[in-house]
């Protein structure tokens, strides 16, 4: 269980850019962090991941007081995965998850049989195995997400954060790869905590959600009784109307 | 059939070095070398006291020994570094050993003769890249920019001393300044080899163990911080064993450019940037192509061509070739 | 009474014309220079700027026409340290050094001619565009030496004094030249003279191959048509000098040859033939001096009953007027 307390954070000289948001994410789930741009989701993520070391307030992890711990020991119980990108040298598909093992191997030694295991089966969990020796560089956006994502599996740790993982990918592999991290907190009981700005994919694929707006948090619950045409109003200044459809909710936009 | 390149490139100084002490202006038989050397390791045929005996042992082996170890600390350091600033177009000279090495030597020529000029050329090179450190940490947080920035000013700092010093000196003494920062192996000899085979070791059996980290500070500096990789402490370590390497190679031979830039791109090139692959194929690439270089410098025409000419003149067109052809695989998102 | 006018007419016209016969004659003297520029001086020269072959001041006795020298002239020309010693008046002021000349310091001086050596050209086009003539040398032969003496002679009206310089010096090459001049090819020594560095060596062009061409010795630098040139130490053991001569202003000696075992196996290093010349400019009188130190030293047999410092002793006394122990002090080797 990863519970947040009382998160404050002002960059420097501007005003308080995070007030006191408190919430808790479960094993086995995904919770996720909705609100519009500008809302402040990303740095309440990057304090939470350590990217952000300044913050006010305490994470803890099974009891665990986070804040204060340096990259290893962090980087056992946190795993990140970023946005896709391009590096700037084109290495293989199987070599960027094995970077997955990176707290585990000593720095005067290199990768051993253990950590190649780990990382085929990362590479297997999460579908990819068949892209393992092609350049990241040549596969395309929805593919090198989940290479990320197998990464961040070969890390072993008990919590994957996700910041706005699907953002910029297309139609079909925003669904696989939000399909895939569901999987992935499933069946590896794993705490996931998700970015979203899109309603409608915390909808779909988050049991979870923590609602922020401007700097704030504005509901906490499980995602189906939290999202209502009200919230939505309130958070994006836009009237929906939600329908129920096969058992998921679809929040269409009123033009 | 990859696996054979990488099997090739990693014996590949063996040969070339081999064939290399049977190139030279004074003509040996290839039996009478060959005798030379098993006479050396094993002292049966009692050749001690002839002129091809000190040709191959006390000129041509320490010759193209140096020039290998030079090779190794160049071009391995080059990789390194490129991996470290993320950024194909690094050579080993960035954070002003360079510029340092030069200044030893001057003031060395110029005023302070009594002290070795090796030791001299070493100790600028090293207090540069500290020089480089210190300010780029003046904001509080080192970051690749500001370390490229700092070497930038350094590098250029150290050269305009150099001018000064040059101008001061008379024309004999500048000459020979000139002519140490060309960089050259002519007065290669067995202390120099023993020496830079103490200082490149030190530096590059480290670099060696550590290259795998390598890949992951190469994927930003945020993400390897997320895995779990102190990059501000490992940073440190392989540019402080990058410098310990490149400076003894260059008090040693002066200042050879384009090798440490150029090595890794060819071996990229065939290998892929796994540093696990990449490190130690530069490491063996860049000795063989450094004795290569040596050997043309010394055999192709009477004289003796400054061995950083010949690099030179290989690596423009080699620069052009690799724009124009090569770009994108080899320097993913920089096409 | 018309008779007096007449003579005194007379005296005036005699004293006239005898009055232009005792004018110095000013005269144009055109040169052509190393960089083929022809250079138009108004001769007796004035004062002159010179920034290399100090030599020339006292053998030609033009103290009192020099305006401006070097400022390496100390470094380089122990002859004008020891004039100056002794004389501190005739110390000239400094203008910079032939690569780096300082422009307003020539101007301020105000010269009839700047002679420098041909190191940068820019450096010459640009004087010659602030309206100072310039005459850049360069010396490459034995010859190119002698009409540098004639012109120096010429320039400073000196012709005289040029002539018997060059009389002294050839005093000397006849001397060496009556004593080698039968050594059969086969045993003309062979020899290589190392310059800055032990692997940089005089090749063909220059007054110092002409001086070992002279004293009968082979350069074996000569193979290689440039002044200088860088070899590997594998190529002066392939020609195997028999004697090894270092530049008297080189940064190192014989015994870093001698001390370095790659060096060991030449024959001028194993019979310890290795010999470093006084650091003398040979763009100079004293280069009949270096060829006869050479041969000395190259045919030692020929020339056993050849006193050097006694030889040079004279030579300094009839061609600069300054005893040969007197400037020896100021020698660096």
């Amino acid at each position: 269980m990863l519970k947040v307390k009382n998160i404050c954070y002002s960059y420097k000289n501007k005003k308080e850019v995070l007030k006191n948001i408190t919430f808790s994410a479960k094993k086995g789930q995904i919770t996720t962090i909705l609100g519009p741009n500008g809302s402040g989701k990303t740095t309440l993520f990057k304090c939470i991941s350590g990217l952000l070391p300044d913050y006010k307030g305490e994470v803890e992890f099974d009891g665990k007081l986070i804040n204060n711990l340096d990259f290893k020991e962090r980087a056992k119980i946190f795993s990140v995965v970023p946005q896709e990108h391009t590096p700037p040298f084109a290495y293989l598909v199987f070599d960027v998850v094995l970077m997955g093992r990176a707290n585990y191997i000593g720095i005067f030694s290199t990768p051993k049989k253990e950590d190649y295991k780990i990382a085929e089966e990362a590479l297997e969990f999460v579908g990819i195995k068949h892209l393992k020796d092609i350049p990241y560089t040549e596969i395309s956006g929805g593919e090198r997400q989940l290479v990320l994502i197998a990464r961040a599996l070969a890390q072993k740790a008990p919590v994957m954060l996700l910041d706005e993982p699907v953002n910029h990918l297309d139609f079909r592999n925003q669904l696989e790869v939000l399909k895939k991290i569901k999987e992935i907190a499933k069946d590896r009981n794993i705490t996931v905590i998700m970015t979203l700005h899109d309603p409608n994919l915390a909808c779909l694929f988050s049991d979870y959600a923590v609602i922020v707006n401007s700097g704030k948090k504005i509901a906490e619950g499980k995602t189906s009784e939290i999202l209502t045409e009200e919230l939505i109003k309130k958070l994006y200044k836009v009237r929906v109307k939600i329908y129920s459809l096969n058992g998921h909710r679809i929040i269409c936009p009123l033009i | 059939m990859k696996e054979i390149k990488i099997f090739l490139i990693f014996i590949s100084p063996l040969f070339i070095g081999w064939f290399a002490l049977f190139l030279g202006a004074y003509k040996i038989s290839p039996f009478l070398i060959i005798k030379i050397l098993i006479d050396n390791t094993f002292h049966i045929f009692h050749l001690n006291n002839t002129p091809e005996n000190a040709i191959v042992i006390d000129i041509r082996l320490p010759r193209v020994l140096l020039a290998g170890l030079v090779g190794i600390a160049l071009s391995c350091t080059g990789a390194v570094l490129q991996g470290i600033f993320r950024n194909p177009l690094i050579d080993p000279y960035i954070l002003g050993i360079s510029s340092g090495a030069a200044f030893g030597c001057a003031i060395t020529i110029g005023f302070l003769g009594f002290i070795p000029l090796q030791v001299n050329a070493f100790i600028f090179a090293v207090l540069a890249v500290f020089l480089t450190y210190s300010i780029a940490k003046i904001h509080g947080e080192i970051t690749k920019l500001s370390l490229i920035l700092s070497g930038i000013i350094v590098s250029a700092f150290f050269t305009a001393l150099v001018s000064i010093i040059k101008f001061l000196v008379d024309p004999h003494k500048l000459q020979a300044i000139v002519y140490w920062i060309m960089g050259s192996f002519s007065l290669a000899d067995w202390s120099k080899v023993k020496v830079a085979l103490i200082g490149i070791s030190i530096g590059i059996i480290p670099l060696y163990f550590m290259r795998w980290r390598l890949n992951v500070i190469s994927m930003g500096e945020e993400e390897a911080k997320a895995l779990g990789v102190d990059v501000k402490k490992e940073r440190l370590l392989f540019i402080g064993f990058s410098t310990l390497a490149v400076a003894t190679a260059t008090s040693v031979s002066g200042i050879i450019g384009w090798v440490g830039l150029m090595v890794p791109h060819l071996v990229r090139m065939v290998v892929g940037p796994d540093h696990k692959l990449l490190i130690p194929l530069s490491a063996t690439a860049g000795a063989s192509f450094m004795i290569i270089a040596d050997t043309l410098a010394r055999s192709l025409t009477t004289f003796d061509i400054p061995v950083g000419i010949i690099t030179a003149l290989t690596g423009a067109p080699f620069f052009v070739y690799l724009m124009k052809y090569k770009s994108k695989e080899v320097w993913g998102k920089h096409a | 009474m018309v008779c007096r006018t007449n003579i005194k007419i007379l005296i005036v016209c005699f004293i006239f014309l005898v009055g232009i016969k005792e004018a110095p004659a000013t005269s144009f003297y055109i040169i052509v220079d190393k960089l083929g520029r022809k250079v138009k001086v108004k001769t007796p020269v004035k004062r002159a700027i010179i920034v290399t072959s100090y030599e020339i001041i006292p053998a030609l006795n033009i103290w009192n026409q020099i305006a401006g020298v070097s400022r390496w002239v100390e470094e380089y020309c122990d002859l004008y340290k020891a004039f100056v010693k002794i004389d501190p008046k005739l110390k000239k002021p400094e203008v910079g050094t032939g690569t780096d000349l300082n422009i307003e310091a020539i101007l301020k001086l105000n010269p009839d001619v700047v002679i420098i050596w041909t190191y940068d050209v820019e450096v010459i086009k640009f004087l010659e565009k602030k309206g100072i003539t310039v005459i850049g040398i360069y010396p490459d032969t034995l010859d190119d030496l002698y009409n540098l003496i004639n012109m120096y002679g010429k320039l400073f009206g000196k012709e005289k004094r040029a002539k018997r310089v060059i009389e002294k010096m050839n005093e000397i090459f006849s001397l060496i030249k009556k004593r080698v001049s039968e050594i059969p090819l086969q045993k003309r020594k062979k020899v290589v003279y190392l310059l800055t560095k032990p692997t940089t060596i005089s090749c063909k062009i220059g007054v110092t191959n002409d001086l070992i061409e002279l004293i009968n010795a082979i350069n074996l630098g000569g193979e290689i048509k440039k002044r200088y040139a860088d070899v590997s130490v594998e190529k002066i053991i392939k020609w195997d000098p028999d004697i090894i001569f270092i530049w008297g202003n080189a940064g190192y000696d014989e015994s870093w040859l001698y001390n370095n075992s790659q060096w060991k196996f030449i024959k001028a290093v194993e019979n310890h033939k290795v010999y470093k010349l006084p650091d003398w400019s040979n763009w100079s009188p004293r280069a009949a001096l270096l060829a006869l130190y050479m041969a000395i030293k190259t045919y030692p047999e020929k020339f056993k009953d050849i006193n050097f410092e006694k030889i040079a002793n004279k030579f300094y006394k009839e061609v600069f007027g300054i005893s040969y122990y007197e400037v020896k002090k100021y020698e660096r080797n």
